[in-house]
């Protein structure tokens, strides 16, 4: 299964995850889910 | 919103260039919520990607703050960044490519009594995108569009340390 983590708590483990790819190129997408 | 989430899922299939992706699942609909963006999360089995769920809109404000929207929440709007840019200050750094698929106000008030089921429709105006229309994209235009950015942003000069410091 899939691990969604949250942002419920703010946006630090999006900012983590940006600077730990940061060798590839990357797409930030935000979209509903349904 | 399968349309949306179609422009997306070709990126994995595609000979595209190695690439990372944070899909944020925002809670905008009512059916929306930790549930769906698990399910939609799980259409895609890819390293790749990296799902978010945003019940709180941090990440959607963020996202609009970068842009200059002021109070708005971004969604269906996508940042695409080159090779070794980082994120170092409070804000998210400006993408090297964005598009959106938020109607403009014009297109809006066209069909907003239809979308809102009501004629009193102009107090939503504030809740609706100030999103620049020449950023607009949508069905294969957005696939196309995100394939290209990314292609680019693949193959542009690394940002380097000093650079991104502007030294």
């Amino acid at each position: 299964m899939i691990r969604v983590r949250s942002l419920a708590d703010g946006i630090e483990s999006l900012r983590e995850w940006f600077n730990d790819q940061s060798a590839c190129a990357r797409i930030v997408a935000v979209q509903s889910p349904t | 919103m399968r349309g949306a989430r179609g422009a997306l899922e070709p990126l994995f299939e595609a000979q595209a260039p190695d690439f990372r992706m944070a899909w944020i699942f925002i809670d905008m609909m009512p059916a929306d919520g930790l549930d769906s963006a698990a399910t939609s999360a799980g259409r895609v089995t890819d390293s790749r990607l990296a799902p978010f769920h945003d019940p709180k809109h941090v990440a959607g404000r963020a996202m609009a703050r970068c842009l200059g929207w002021k109070g708005h929440v971004a969604w269906d709007t996508y940042f695409v960044y080159r090779t070794g840019s980082l994120w170092t200050g409070v804000e998210m750094p400006y993408p090297d490519a964005w598009f959106h698929q938020l109607k403009d106000r014009e297109v809006w008030e066209q069909t907003a009594e239809a979308d809102l089921g009501t004629a009193e429709w102009t107090h939503a105006l504030a809740e609706k995108s100030e999103a620049d229309p020449a950023h607009f994209r949508t069905g294969d235009d957005l696939r196309v569009a995100l394939g290209n950015a990314l292609k680019e942003a693949a193959a542009a000069q690394p940002i380097t340390a000093s650079s991104a410091s502007g030294s």
